[in-house]
């Protein structure tokens, strides 16, 4: 119990940290807190650390996300549910236009690759494991498939970080 | 944890290939590192974009689409011939063309210059000499026949005035020295200058010697140098009125033309002694085919207005006007050599005449070349090889 409140509060400053850079410290104080919530509300039973990181990380994108919605529409000073952060897909035709447009801009995204960065990320879709992307394209040492995957990686996050950070 | 470690836990992160361990480990490390907590935030953003099935089967299919519009490409690029695929065999073409051009006027010359080796070269005779009375009892010598037709071999058409004893050719032909073929031809220069009779030949005897009674009567006069009987120049007299004018041109000018050709030969021979034996195929292979291509000969006009044929060395009036009669039996084009460097086109068996100076002093000799072949392929002879040239030299006496 006390080791998982010491992943939570470190939890807690990662992600104050990581909004606050973003959205400001206030905001960025309620998406900590709004995502602790969530946790201890409705994922309790999670309490190891390699299963709590990504699933605060997730919630709190969403929640940045619904963040950004709420901001963009004046007057909606209604309040952000986490049923309505999309960690469940509902029928919700706003949700779906941005999927859309996500999905768009990451195809763009994808096409910009160049020639090996596709190979790569077409072989890893496929489920190959780096050492068989290793073998496919023929090169001799495993950490030179490690950084050409490295910069693929990069580069599409370059472009895709402000939609992750900043959804319109 | 060492910044190579993260990037290649990132890396197996995002291929989902972490084991829990090492996804423990790292995520330990990123609640302690706000910049790894961020790349490894971004990194689940990006697995979870891709994880998406529409994404990952539009991204699929827009890479299959690419792969077969590239085997497309590459094998309309193997058929397409590339722009040197073109250019080399032009560039051959043109080179062969260019070849052809420029080799052709010489290869001619090589083949018309072997020619006279199987042809029959007319080789002056003697008249019959007059044996004594008392000496009936032995074989009188028979009297060679107008203009016998032997076969030389190249190499002893130069020396083909020599006295043409059987065991002297062979001779000539197993010694082949320079220094022999070169007292040879001038013995046959001069032998046939004087016009002497011709010895009987190695399986015929010996004439009886000769009695001041029975002593040869001296040679019917005929043209110096000529080379010809006058057996023979009847003969080709009547030949040449059956024939049409211009093989009778080339005949009357046969004599002229063989004197130049040996003499132009020597000249060749001795200038180009460096190498005697190239020297001298050279010279006869140059003149022999300069000899079939063209011909020249000196005229002068009587007091009648007539123009006269006047042989290589012979006599013309102080007086008297000259030309030089030159016959191309090939295009080619004859220039007089001097001063003047007057020259005449040609086309194949047409004649003209170049007038010469007649008070010029001391004008014993009349140089011509004769190069065969067209204008334009001189002008391209000249611009690249230069070509090949026979030249030829009639001497005279001015009385």
């Amino acid at each position: 119990m006390a080791a998982s409140e010491t992943i939570l509060a470190k939890l807690r400053e990662r992600i104050v940290a990581f909004a606050a850079s973003r959205i400001g410290r206030p905001e960025a104080e309620d998406v900590a807190q709004e995502t602790l919530l969530v946790l201890h509300e409705k994922y309790r039973e999670v309490d190891s650390i390699e299963d709590l990181v990504p699933l605060s990380m997730r919630i709190v994108r969403f929640k940045m996300a619904a963040l950004w919605r709420k901001s963009a529409r004046h007057g909606d000073a209604a309040a952000v549910q986490a049923e309505d952060a999309g960690l469940r897909s509902d029928a919700d035709p706003e949700r779906e236009l941005i999927v859309k447009q996500q999905r768009r801009l990451l195809l763009e995204a994808l096409e910009e690759l160049g020639e090996r960065c596709r190979e790569i990320l077409k072989m890893k879709l496929a489920g190959l494991g780096f050492e068989q992307i290793r073998v496919r394209l023929g090169v001799e040492s495993l950490n030179t498939v490690y950084v050409w995957d490295l910069r693929c990686r990069r580069q599409l996050i370059e472009r895709l970080k402000s939609q992750w950070e900043r959804p319109q | 944890m060492k910044r190579e470690e993260i990037d290649r836990l990132l890396a197996r992160l995002s291929s989902g290939e972490l084991t829990p361990a090492e996804r423990e480990a790292l995520y330990n490390a990123a609640l302690d590192d706000q910049t790894l907590f961020e790349e490894i935030f971004a990194e689940q953003a990006l697995a979870e974009a891709l994880s998406d099935r529409t994404i990952r089967d539009e991204f699929l299919s827009a890479e299959q689409a690419r792969d077969r519009e590239a085997t497309a490409a590459a094998k309309a690029d193997r058929r397409r011939i590339p722009w040197w695929g073109w250019a080399v065999p032009a560039a051959v073409a043109a080179s062969t063309i260019i070849g052809v051009i420029l080799l052709r006027e010489p290869a001619r010359e090589a083949q018309v210059a072997q020619k006279p080796a199987q042809q029959p070269i007319e080789v002056a005779q003697s008249q019959p000499r007059k044996t004594a009375p008392e000496s009936a009892s032995a074989p009188a010598p028979q009297p060679v026949g107008p203009a016998k037709h032997i076969a030389v071999a190249e190499e002893t058409a130069n020396a083909i005035a020599a006295p043409t004893v059987k065991g002297e050719v062979a001779e000539l032909m197993q010694k082949k020295s320079e220094p022999v073929l070169m007292a040879r031809r001038d013995e046959a220069k001069s032998l046939d200058l004087k016009d002497q009779a011709v010895p009987p030949r190695a399986n015929e005897e010996p004439p009886a010697p000769p009695t001041p009674e029975s002593a040869p009567k001296p040679a019917a006069p005929r043209a110096v140098g000529a080379g010809v009987g006058a057996t023979q120049t009847a003969g080709r007299s009547a030949e040449a009125e059956s024939r049409p004018a211009q093989v009778a041109e080339f005949r009357a000018a046969a004599p002229v033309r063989q004197m130049e050709a040996r003499e132009a030969s020597d000249a060749a021979v001795r200038k180009e002694a460096v190498t005697p034996a190239r020297a001298k195929t050279v010279a006869a292979e140059r003149d022999e085919a300069l000899a079939l291509r063209s011909s020249a000969g000196l005229q002068a006009q009587d007091a009648t207005g007539n123009w006269q044929d006047v042989p290589s060395g012979g006599r013309v009036a102080r007086d008297a006007k000259l030309r030089v009669k030159v016959i191309a039996h090939e295009q080619g084009s004859w220039t007089l050599v001097g001063k003047d460097g007057r020259s005449v086109q040609l086309a194949a068996n047409e004649t003209a005449y170049l007038d010469l100076p007649s008070s010029t002093p001391g004008l014993n000799s009349v140089d011509l070349t004769f190069r065969p072949g067209s204008q334009a392929v001189m002008r391209l002879r000249s611009a690249t090889a230069g070509g090949r040239l026979g030249r030829v030299r009639i001497s005279f006496t001015i009385e």
